[in-house]
């Protein structure tokens, strides 16, 4: 490296330091300063991390990559991606990437809440042609974590629709119990956020237990089972219960209602479960999903009681931590349900879903999990950390995912068989909780790793 | 640790020494203020990029000018970078242009690097002729609605719209006038426009395809611009919500500027007012016709746009129509008063008035197919000469057709005159409708009962409006005027199939109803008893159908209900379903067998030359019980060609058959052969677009009626059904089965050789289709 190249590196990294954003010069006791492996420069880029967070294990703020001057990388890609003080981490895909690096500097920004993994170290840059890395550099983050203490983990997963006939819905069901058996096998338990089955009938509950049996043989890690709409759904029937009187569509819910409740044990659709100083509760639709903005047999209704209950649940669990499993979302908040994107895969007509907003708006104990869109996590805002709270997340989908606005299409232009499966590992610390985002299977049907754009650090 | 602090110090010291090896130029305003302490440095809020225009050109090279907020920052150095240095790069703070393309351009606070402008930047290149393009947005035209328009800018933020936006909302007759400097006459100038075309809501599609000047007018100083040769395709996406901003460029061709100021005029004219559309993929509701980005004009010159400028003096109006003016005194029109009072002889008058079924022709040459709206220029019925008359529809008072096609005059009206008032004319002006390319005869045929008219009306001329193509009249040396021809139920020539002998001075025939067969195999097939009508026509024409049929009752002492024609029994021509909504009256009768009730149906049906086939087929879809079917006197066909009945002597035992898939028989039926040569007579089934006359392909199966030793079976089939798919099935040809359902045709022929063109003469023809649908059975093995 000539003198005339050192210099500018110097200075940005100098200047990185008057800004505040620090690269690795931030520790000037000598004493307490953590073994922090060198970082690696990179021969043809000009790195800086502006970090901006006061939470500690939060990524957030902005990273910049500059090219250097007259080097042309036009015929290589950029990989930025999560590792360790060795390299990067293999199980997490790109933060982002780019094919042809023809931008004299691409930024990337680091949300609010993102969260940096608990294993990692570095942010890897990496210069690729092809699968070949010809240049790299590391920027330490270390100095933006703190070690956290575990209290419990669970994992949130939904729509996984079993059926029958496509056989890629049960595949990606064990896929995702074997990956949480495997990753976490300590997990109080999994929560499945409703759509266990494509349509009702006995065979697919059957199915899908069959899907869970066949990885967790004696019940290891327990199962907590939501309602969604297609417990309901006959896919024989009119889609709008067009000619049914409104007896005729209460007989046919209340009798797949009771084949529900004879699968799962579940004997309400809406229930709590108490674990210390966390709450879960389940809330389920106490009648037919009838038609919601142009999408049949989509909306749940929760009625007066089940509100009562709710507002009852949440008043008296005010020090609790409150995980909220409801399969339809709020307008508004996670992907699908975006008005502004005309996307229309939100769960409640609007009166009821003023009626739940009074209820949970403001409390920051209250983490708000819903699904039914499928909507993918590369989509916009998988997740929402309001001010004050509540938190609101998509949980993805294991039957298969959804992306694009309005009515969207197949994830990655992938199909039925071979549509993607995503959900949530959530890990309850003391005074933190982590959300992370896993691919279980990506649509070439092969793929598992953990999603870096969906991982959330909120203090408690 | 050492080292980092060295690192420190080093860049401090550098600081002081200015380097700045990062990409960056000097500060924007050099306002240092010395003495500043850290306590009072005073950070960056903004950064803003601009460039003097949003387009350049291969080899410019442009200075951004930066705003730093506030502007007592302490630090206002900045980086640039492009989006793709390919097509623009940085270079010493100016931004050189490299190749076309689209880039961002970047400013980027050093203080705070979370601080950035942005500005989009287009490069073009220069084509071989010299000339460069030139970027005027629509947005930045003057936007001119209709009366009662709705055209408006919209802002839109998207990677496939170029500038601030787009124009919308476009409705007929809004427009946007560019105003254009051009340093010097330049003749060969290209014009380019970025635009969605035509589009559907809910209907799931985005841009149809489109023929430019059908939708929109393009005119330079005033002049239209022919863009009849500009097709535009189709999106052919598909969605549940339609992509607004799937901008296309569309090139629209060499245009000529002036030296100085030149007008460049778009218009929504849709000239053919078209607000749906039926085309393949395409159909539903037209909700959006158009956004519009912009427009680009390469030229050698140096062009820069004017603002507010309005359109030229005495421009083209925006459709250009061509008229042709049919007179009813014109020596290329015929007037028949009726058919035994042919060619009305006008005189000197240059209107003829209006009598019952008198025909009126102009014959007129379209050299190619023509869309077109007719004026007709009508002095308006009355009833009463004193007193003033109401308005009338003119459907009351006549059919217009084409070719013997009927015009839609729904919605015309013909508004009351003063009293007495005979010499008034009004022009009335039908929807656009198509002339096809040839000879055509447009023909207005006076209704058959307008005795409460006084005055029954007049006709001065049948004005054809277009807007391209030529059309020209000529004399129809041998016209059709529209006649209608009455054909009996019990006339020898009508076919009775399932039918015994009539009695003697039978005026009528009593319906006999469908019974079931194959009771073995299925649950519900039914074979229908037919009234078949075989109908030669000298020339292909669209005929009116009427039908005088008896009403059924249940029994003799129940008054005799109301019931749809189409409940107790089908109509078919030429192996096609036709629909019979009208009803047959019960009128309070009791037991009364001639209790007909007279129905025309008003959708016309196309007849070919040569041998058509008209069958009614009684069929009870009411689920009563009749004690009487109802019968058929006789039907009446309109038509503008010749008709006369002939014999039909082959038939099928049904349409349509829906059991392909398990070898269903098809029987036919010749009840009489050539009487001079009976053993050369045969049938063959062949598939619908089957050539038989020239080049047949093969049939898929055949027999003969009499000559029996040729048939599978060797049975003789004269006036006996035969199961035609059972005899001689071609090994050559995919024969009917599951996989090939579809429309096939049982064809009669007189000559077992062929022809001079390798075909065989036809003499008569009978369409089915056949399909795999057992259920409609209910097949029961």
């Amino acid at each position: 490296m000539t003198i005339k190249k050192i210099i500018p590196l110097i200075f940005c990294l100098s200047l990185v330091s008057l800004v505040g954003c620090t690269n690795n010069t931030q520790q000037d006791d000598p004493n307490d300063e953590p073994l922090i492996k060198e970082d690696i420069t990179s021969q043809y880029l000009e790195i800086n991390y502006y970090h901006d967070s006061e939470i500690k294990n939060s990524a957030e703020g902005l990273l910049l990559i500059r090219k250097k001057e007259n080097i042309d990388l036009s015929s290589f890609s950029l990989s930025v991606k999560w590792g360790n003080d060795n390299n990067a981490f293999k199980d997490y895909d790109s933060l982002f990437s780019i094919e042809n690096i023809k931008a004299t500097e691409y930024e990337y920004e680091f949300k609010e809440n993102s969260l940096i993994p608990i294993r990692a170290t570095k942010l890897w840059v990496e210069i690729l042609d092809k699968n070949d890395i010809v240049d790299k550099g590391t920027i330490d983050v270390t100095a933006y974590k703190k070690d956290v203490e575990l209290v419990t983990s669970f994992e949130v997963i939904s729509d996984q629709q079993v059926n029958t006939s496509t056989k890629g819905f049960y595949r990606r069901s064990v896929k995702a119990f074997k990956d949480i058996k495997e990753n976490n096998p300590n997990s109080f338990g999994i929560f499945v956020n409703g759509d266990i089955v494509d349509e009702c009938s006995a065979a697919n509950y059957d199915e899908f237990y069959k899907s869970y049996a066949e990885v967790f043989k004696e019940n290891e890690i327990p199962m907590y089972v939501g309602i969604g709409n297609h417990e309901f759904i006959k896919l024989s029937e009119n889609a709008y219960y067009e000619g049914m009187s409104e007896s005729q569509i209460s007989k046919n819910f209340n009798e797949r209602l009771n084949l529900r409740k004879e699968k799962t044990g579940n004997e309400s659709q809406y229930y709590s479960i108490d674990n210390g100083d966390m709450k879960f509760i389940f809330l389920g639709t106490t009648r037919m999903p009838m038609a919601l903005d142009g999408n049949s047999r989509a909306d749940c209704y929760l009625g007066e009681e089940q509100l009562l209950w709710l507002e009852s649940e949440i008043n008296q669990s005010k020090d609790k931590k409150i995980f909220i499993m409801s399969h339809g979302s709020l307008r508004d908040t996670v992907s699908g349900s975006l008005t502004s994107l005309k996307q229309t895969w939100y769960g409640y007509n609007k009166e009821e879903e003023s009626k739940i907003r009074e209820i949970i708006d403001g409390k920051d104990n209250v983490y708000f999990f819903s699904s039914h869109s499928h909507w993918c996590f590369e989509s916009e805002n998988p997740y929402l950390i309001e001010e004050g709270g509540p938190s609101f997340f998509n949980t993805g989908a294991i039957g298969y995912l959804w992306e694009g606005n309005g009515d969207g299409k197949h994830y990655k232009d992938g199909n039925y068989e071979n549509g993607g499966a995503q959900g949530l590992y959530v890990e309850v610390y003391k005074d933190q909780i982590h959300i992370k985002g896993r691919e279980f299977e990506d649509v070439d049907g092969t793929s598992q790793y953990w999603f870096s754009n969906y991982q959330v650090v909120i203090e408690i | 640790m050492k080292r980092r602090k060295l690192l420190f110090l080093a860049a401090f010291a550098l600081i002081g020494l200015g380097v700045t090896g990062c990409t960056t130029t000097e500060k924007p305003d050099d306002n240092d203020n010395p003495g500043i302490t850290d306590n009072e440095k005073v950070e960056v809020s903004e950064i803003s990029i601009e460039l003097d225009k949003a387009t350049a050109k291969v080899g410019d090279i442009l200075t951004p000018t930066i705003k730093i907020r506030p502007t007592n920052a302490t630090n206002k150095e900045y980086v640039l970078s492009s989006s793709d240095e390919e097509v623009a790069k940085i270079e010493d703070g100016k931004i050189h242009c490299l190749a076309e393309g689209s880039v961002f351009i970047t400013a980027r606070s050093k203080d705070n690097p979370n601080k950035k402008g942005e500005v989009k930047l287009d490069v073009f290149g220069v084509d071989e002729e010299g000339r460069v393009e030139n970027i005027f947005e629509a947005e930045e035209g003057n936007v001119i609605p209709a009366e009662n328009g709705t055209i408006r800018v919209e802002d839109v933020v998207d990677d496939r719209v170029s500038g601030t936006g787009v124009v919308g909302s476009l409705s007929k007759g809004d427009r946007i006038i560019w105003g254009i400097n051009s340093s010097a006459k330049d003749d060969n100038a290209l014009l380019k426009m970025r635009l969605m075309g035509p589009s559907g809501w809910l209907g799931y599609w985005d841009s149809i395809p489109y023929n430019f000047s059908d939708r929109y007018t393009i005119k330079i100083n005033g002049k239209i611009l022919d863009t009849e040769s500009i097709s535009v395709e189709g999106t052919e996406k598909q969605g549940s919500s339609a992509d607004y901003y799937a901008m296309v460029d569309v090139e629209l061709g060499q245009i000529s500027l002036n030296e100085g100021l030149n007008t460049i005029t778009f218009v929504c004219s849709n000239r053919f007012d078209q607000s749906t559309i039926n085309q393949g993929i395409y159909n539903g509701t037209i909700s959006c016709f158009g956004n519009v980005d912009r427009i680009s004009v390469k030229s050698s010159k140096d062009l820069s746009y004017v603002a507010n400028t309005t359109e030229v003096e005495n421009a083209d109006p925006d459709i250009l129509y061509k008229s042709l003016k049919l007179e009813v005194e014109s020596s290329t029109t015929r007037i028949y008063e009726n058919k035994d009072n042919p060619l009305v002889d006008l005189g000197d008058k240059t209107s003829v008035e209006f009598k019952e079924k008198m025909n009126i022709m102009m014959g007129v040459n379209a050299d190619s197919t023509i869309k077109a709206k007719l004026n007709l220029n009508i002095a308006t019925p009355f009833e009463n000469s004193l007193e003033k008359g109401n308005d009338v529809a003119l459907k009351d008072i006549l059919t217009l057709n084409i070719n013997g096609k009927k015009v839609d005059i729904e919605n015309i009206t013909l508004k009351a005159g003063e009293i007495d008032d005979r010499n008034t004319f009004n022009v009335v002006t039908t929807g656009w409708i198509e002339i096809p390319e040839g000879n055509n005869e447009i023909s207005v045929v006076v209704n058959s009962d307008l005795s409460k008219y006084d005055f029954k009306g007049a006709l001065d001329y049948v004005e054809i409006q277009s807007v391209s193509g030529t059309l020209t009249p000529f004399l129809n040396e041998e016209p059709m005027p529209s006649t209608t021809y009455k054909f009996e139920a019990e006339a020898n020539t009508t076919k009775r199939v399932g039918y015994p002998e009539l009695s003697s001075g039978a005026t009528y025939v009593e319906f006999i109803d469908a019974k079931k067969v194959q009771t073995d195999v299925y649950t519900n097939k039914l074979e229908t008893t037919k009234i078949i009508y075989g109908i030669e026509a000298s020339a292909d024409t669209f005929v009116t159908i009427s039908m005088n049929m008896a009403t059924p009752y249940v029994d003799e002492n129940t008054t005799i209900e109301d019931v749809g024609a189409g409940s107790i029994g089908d109509l078919w021509v030429n192996g096609t379903l036709i629909s019979t909504p009208n009803t047959l009256k019960g009128n309070n009768k009791k037991g009364a067998k001639d209790n007909f009730t007279y129905f025309t149906i008003e959708e016309q049906v196309e007849l070919k030359a040569g041998k058509n086939r008209i069958v009614w087929e009684p069929q009870n879809y009411t689920g009563n019980e009749y004690a009487y079917f109802g019968a058929l006197d006789y039907i009446e066909v309109t038509a503008s060609a010749n008709l006369t009945a002939y014999e039909v002597n082959m038939w099928t035992d049904r349409n349509t058959y829906f059991d392909d898939a398990n070898n269903e028989p098809i029987y036919v039926t010749v009840d009489k052969v050539s009487e001079s040569s009976p053993n050369t007579c045969w049938v063959g089934l062949y598939k619908e677009e089957d050539s038989v006359e020239e080049n047949q392909p093969g049939s898929l199966y055949w027999y003969y009626p009499t000559n029996s030793a040729y048939n599978s079976d060797q049975v003789y089939y004269l006036n006996k059904p035969c199961d035609i798919t059972r005899q001689n099935p071609n090994s050559e040809r995919p024969l009917i089965g599951a996989e090939t359902g579809g429309y096939y045709k049982i064809v009669y022929m007189e000559k077992d050789t062929t022809n001079a063109n390798n075909g065989y003469d036809v003499t008569d023809v009978v369409h089915i289709s056949v399909w795999n649908d057992p259920d409609v059975y209910g097949r029961i093995n």
